[in-house]
Formats: C-alpha cells, sequence, structure tokens
C-alpha cells in the first residue's frame, strides 16, 4: 500500500512539479506560485503522454509497455531539464516561485482564515463525496474497461470493451488517450484501473481544478487574499449546487470526474482562460513582462485538450481563436492573433489526422 | 433555430444560474475598470453566446459531432464570471455578502450529491457487490484464460470493469437505444417479460456461453435445468448457472476463440 502511494506521489506530484519548473523559469518570478508551477507541469506532462501515446496507439498493437517505459524516460528527463533550467535561470536572480505569497501568509486576517478553510472543507468535502460515493454512468462501461484491457492485455484499441471480441482500432477513441494514462498510473502503483478511475485520480483531479481558479482568482484581485478565498468559495459552492441538468460542467465534474470529457470541461477549458487571463492581464498597458512560459503552457494544453476528447479539437481551437481575435482587435496587435494560432497548431494536426485516417 | 433553443434550454435547466451568468456580464460590462478583463470576461463570452444561437453554426457543427451541441456551452466561463462579479458586489461588507451569496447560489442551484444521482459506493470498484461476487464465481484461475458469460442487461455494464477475463455476449453496444444497435438474440430474450427456457439456453449455448447469470426477478417459462443448465452459485438477487451443453467451449482454445471472432465479423457484415 505505502509503495503504491508512494509510486503514485512521485509520479503525479513529485515529477509534474519539477517539470512545471521549466515554463515557470519563463515567467516573471513574482507571478508565479508553486500551485501555478505545479497546474504547468502537470498539463507539460499529460501532453508529453499524449505525444508518446499516439503514435505508438496508432502503430503499434500491443505497445503499452512503450508507453510506459518511454513516458517514464522523457517524463523523468524534462523533470531533471526543469531543475536544472530553475536553478540556473530563476535562483540566480534570487527568485523563487511563490516567495512573497509565503511572507503574505503570515499577516492573514482571521476573516480570510476562515474563509480558506471553508475552501479546504469543500474541496475536501467534494474529494470524499468522490471516494465515498458512486454514481453511474454508462460510459464507463467503455472507458474505465478500456483502461483495464490496456493494463491486462497490453494491448491499445484493438478489443471491443463491451464484449472483449478483437476489432480493428477505433481513431475515434484512440486519439483520446485518457484511458491509457490511467492505465499506466494503474501499471506504474499496481491499482486497478477501476479503482484507479473510480477511487483514486479525482483525489487529485478535483483539487487540481480548483488551483486552477486558485490562480485565476490571485490574478482577478491582484492577490488580495480575502477576496481571492471569498472567489474560491463562491466557485466551490457553484460547482456543488451546479447540478442543474446532466450536461453543465459542474454536473460532468463531480460525476464523471476520470473521464477525458469531464476533464476537458473542466480543467483544460479553465486552464485556457486561465492562461489567457496570466498572458493579457495587464494593470498598465504598457507594462513589460514575461509570458514566454504561460505561452508555452498554452501550447501544451492544446495537446492535452487533445487528449482528453476528440470533440476538444474544434472545441478549444474555437476558444482559443474567439480570445484571439477579441484580444487582437482590443490590443491592436495581429501578433496577438498569430502566437494564439501557433498555440492551436497541435489541434488542428490532431483534427487532420482524424479526418485523414 | 428551436432545437438549440431546446438544447439551451435543457443546457441550463431552472435557467437561474443562467440568469446570474447574463446579470454578471451585464454588472461586468459597465463596472470593470480594467479594458483586458472587460474583453476577456464580458466581450468573448457573448460572441460564444451569439454564435451559439447562429443556425449556420450548428449544422457546422453537427456534421462534425450529431448530438453534442450543448458543449459548445462549457466554453462559457459562467462560473469563474458569476464568482467574480459576485465578489465584486460585495465589495467591503464581506461577512454578509459572502453569507447571502453562498445562500443565493444554493437556492439558484440544484445540489448534486442527491439520491438519484449518488449512491453510497458498495467498494472502491464502485460497481455492485453482486457483480464481483459472481464474477469470483466464475473467472478462470489462470489469468490469461477467457471464458464467455451471459449476464442480464442490467449488469453488463459492470462485469468488464471487474475483470476483462470475462467476455460478453452482449454489452452496452446492443442496449443503448438511439445508437445503432448490435442486435443479439440472447439480449431481446432477456428483454422479454417471459423468457422461454429452452430458447434462453439454446441461444446462450450458440453464443458458447460457459455460464448464464439470471436474475430472480425474470419469469422464466420451463425450468432451465431441464436444458443443460446446471446451478453453481447465487447471490441475493442472482442465480448462476454452468453451461453443460456448453462443456466443448469450457476450456476456451485457440482454434474455439477464433471461431467465436469470425463468427461475430460475420454478423458485422
Amino acid at each position: 500500500m505505502i509503495t503504491k502511494v508512494i509510486a503514485l506521489l512521485v509520479v503525479l506530484i513529485v515529477i509534474p512539479y519539477c517539470m512545471g519548473l521549466l515554463p515557470a523559469s519563463f515567467i516573471d518570478s513574482d507571478r508565479i506560485k508553486h500551485t501555478a508551477t505545479y497546474v504547468m507541469g502537470f498539463i507539460f506532462s499529460l501532453a508529453i503522454f499524449e505525444l508518446i501515446a499516439v503514435p505508438v496507439i496508432i502503430c503499434k498493437a500491443d505497445g503499452f509497455p512503450l508507453i510506459v517505459g518511454l513516458f517514464f524516460g522523457i517524463q523523468c528527463a524534462f523533470a531533471m531539464a526543469g531543475l536544472i533550467v530553475f536553478t540556473f535561470r530563476v535562483k540566480k536572480k534570487g527568485g523563487v516561485p511563490d516567495a512573497k505569497s509565503i511572507k503574505d501568509e503570515k499577516k492573514i486576517a482571521k476573516d480570510e482564515l476562515i474563509m480558506w478553510i471553508c475552501v479546504a472543507l469543500l474541496v475536501l468535502f467534494q474529494v470524499v463525496m468522490y471516494v465515498c460515493m458512486e454514481a453511474f454512468d454508462g460510459d464507463d462501461a467503455y472507458y474505465v474497461v478500456q483502461s483495464l484491457l490496456t493494463n491486462d492485455t497490453d494491448t491499445l484499441y484493438r478489443i471491443k470493451p463491451y464484449t472483449g471480441l478483437s476489432t480493428s482500432m477505433d481513431l475515434r477513441h484512440a486519439l483520446a488517450s485518457v484511458p491509457v494514462w490511467l492505465a499506466f498510473l494503474s501499471r506504474v502503483s499496481g491499482i486497478h484501473p477501476t479503482i484507479m478511475a473510480h477511487s483514486v485520480i479525482g483525489i487529485l483531479l478535483i483539487p487540481l481544478m480548483y488551483m486552477v481558479y486558485y490562480n485565476c482568482g490571485t490574478l482577478l484581485f491582484n492577490k488580495d487574499g480575502k477576496r481571492t478565498a471569498a472567489f474560491l468559495l463562491f466557485v466551490n459552492f457553484i460547482y456543488i449546487f451546479g447540478n442543474v441538468s446532466i450536461y453543465t460542467g459542474s454536473t460532468f465534474f463531480l460525476t464523471r470526474t476520470w473521464q477525458g470529457k469531464s476533464m476537458l470541461a473542466n480543467f483544460v477549458i479553465c486552464s485556457v482562460i486561465w492562461l489567457i487571463l496570466s498572458i493579457f492581464k495587464t494593470e498598465d498597458e504598457e507594462e513589460e513582462r514575461q509570458t514566454l512560459g504561460f505561452w508555452l503552457t498554452l501550447f501544451a494544453l492544446s495537446i492535452v485538450a487533445a487528449m482528453c476528447s476528440t470533440a476538444s479539437v474544434f472545441l478549444v481551437a474555437m476558444l482559443i481563436g474567439i480570445y484571439g481575435i477579441t484580444m487582437t482587435v482590443c490590443k491592436k496587435d495581429i501578433q496577438i492573433a498569430l502566437k494564439l494560432m501557433i498555440t492551436c497548431v497541435p489541434l488542428v494536426a490532431y483534427g487532420a489526422i482524424y479526418l485523414l485516417m | 433555430m428551436i432545437d438549440i433553443v431546446e438544447i439551451f434550454k435543457e443546457y441550463n435547466g431552472t435557467g437561474y444560474f443562467c440568469l446570474l451568468f447574463i446579470a454578471a456580464l451585464i454588472y461586468l460590462y459597465f463596472t470593470e475598470e480594467n479594458k483586458s478583463l472587460r474583453m476577456m470576461l464580458v466581450i468573448v463570452p457573448t460572441v460564444l453566446q451569439v454564435l451559439f444561437f447562429i443556425p449556420y453554426f450548428y449544422f457546422a457543427y453537427n456534421m462534425l459531432d450529431e448530438g453534442t451541441y450543448y458543449r459548445i456551452l462549457w466554453l462559457l466561463p459562467m462560473t469563474l464570471v458569476i464568482a467574480y462579479s459576485a465578489v465584486k458586489v460585495i465589495g467591503t461588507h464581506l461577512r454578509l455578502g459572502v453569507a447571502l451569496i453562498c445562500v443565493l447560489f444554493a437556492l439558484c442551484g440544484s445540489y448534486t450529491y442527491i439520491g438519484s444521482v449518488f449512491t453510497m459506493a458498495e467498494n472502491p470498484y464502485h460497481i455492485p457487490d453482486e457483480v464481483i461476487q459472481i464474477c469470483d464465481m466464475i473467472k478462470p484461475e489462470d489469468k490469461d484464460t477467457r471464458i464467455w458469460a451471459a449476464f442480464p442487461p442490467g449488469l453488463v455494464h459492470f462485469v468488464r470493469q471487474y475483470t476483462t477475463n470475462i467476455m460478453l455476449p452482449f454489452g452496452r453496444d446492443s442496449m443503448v437505444d438511439t445508437w445503432k444497435k448490435a442486435d443479439n438474440e440472447l439480449f431481446d430474450l432477456y428483454m422479454s417479460p417471459v423468457i422461454p427456457a429452452d430458447r434462453l439456453v439454446k441461444s446462450a449455448t450458440d453464443y458458447q456461453c460457459d455460464y448464464v447469470i439470471i436474475s430472480r426477478e425474470d419469469v422464466i417459462d420451463g425450468d432451465v435445468t431441464d436444458y443443460g443448465l446446471k446451478e453453481v452459485g447465487a447471490t441475493d438477487n442472482y442465480v448462476v448457472y454452468s453451461n453443460l451443453e456448453n462443456a466443448v467451449w469450457y476450456d476456451v482454445g485457440l482454434e474455439n476463440y477464433n471461431s467465436a471472432l469470425y463468427r461475430d465479423s460475420d454478423e458485422d457484415k
């Protein structure tokens, strides 16, 4: 049990955080927090997984062990690179992510502290409900079984999850490799893929999404802790009471946390907005800031979007496109549109693969 | 256009959160001083909403992915915009404001963890305990061996989430009405109000099922044990039968497995 937990902590927390230091090194150190570093690392980690998994899925029917080996190795290499680049580039300047906020935390007022405790309790409540309660979803008969098949047989999308008979590769689903990622986590930790999906991965994915909102909050309220706490409290309430229909992002988030669609509707789309806010929100029009890390993360996020769902190829490209056009008009700078177009290249590539094959 | 409005209505349920979102957009449009923020949080969501209602856009989307048009609404940063404007509205009256807004959200929305959506998990797999009991009874000890088993439609979603060593003569693809359903005689028999014992056993044997699981609530015309099934176990709601008629398939060798595969491919054609 302890080994499984340690394996998961390394693969899901330590390595992504170290990877996040890579893009974080290209952002002004006073604008980056530990949570942002981690979220960026997580995005890079998933993007690398997708880049490795899709070619293997297409070319090698029983290529799961290859994915496991390659991904683990490359992920470790990126984590090392992150540590090295961070050490040389940022520490030289004396900037450490979150250093300022750590000092600020000492001055937390009582009201604010109570609100932060409420936020933590609400997130914990959702995590506990994820582990202890079950919501039936028919799609699990495909996605979760796909993870189990991958882990059990090493084959990739060549067996019908519903019955167990052989089939030709299902490209539509194969391009979205979240089930294979869950199988990877199962292989590394030794936890049954169904338990991984239904009782483990949400423990990370739920707080992860609130980390994205936390970073949005600190941006929107200029690091005003009190108002950020109130903001997060409201976000939690909207999610918990957001089951107004079976279609909303919040319903997907809490009833099928582990599925790619849910990750798309919540983590991916929210991260796109956070990154765009991080890049474009300025207090002063003349303000010069280093945002390369956010741009790189947005590029990686396009790959993650494709990993979550085939529909995201269109949805996320559309979202980035509309932001691109609007911000170009607003800032009167054509470069914005061009840069945002570049971040959509992975989505266009996935769309082309899907249509051509 | 009517379709689009229906999708919008269905997505928004009671509509209170949608109204809050529109109110938040209007509020931010007039009060947000930061120009970039006004563009990102007001103008872009408004453009997205307008696009959503354009019929040409709806037709174009349906050509790519039919039946999921509501997902365009995922792109609206509803939660972010509502929460942000709520914080701005309460201003310095933080304590009272936070309490009131939280109550407002609770009243406008619908609590997610209600009984009709969530039930207490019976195990970490989040599948019914009975499925695990049945699977443990029948699954082969050798992890490379596969067996076939016919389960009642209510259980087929869960069986292969527990073990892929059990293969099913029909799965979810035979059950969803809106999909191009895979025809399956065994599924049709399970769904009939009265199940003829002889036809059930014959069909299960045709599908090379080593085991047949029958719900205690199913009405069976005849006794399945007269036709070659033998009771090997039971749970609170289900009886597990071994299919003696199918003994030839019991140890599924490669030849028999392939035979099953090819038969399925022929049916697909």
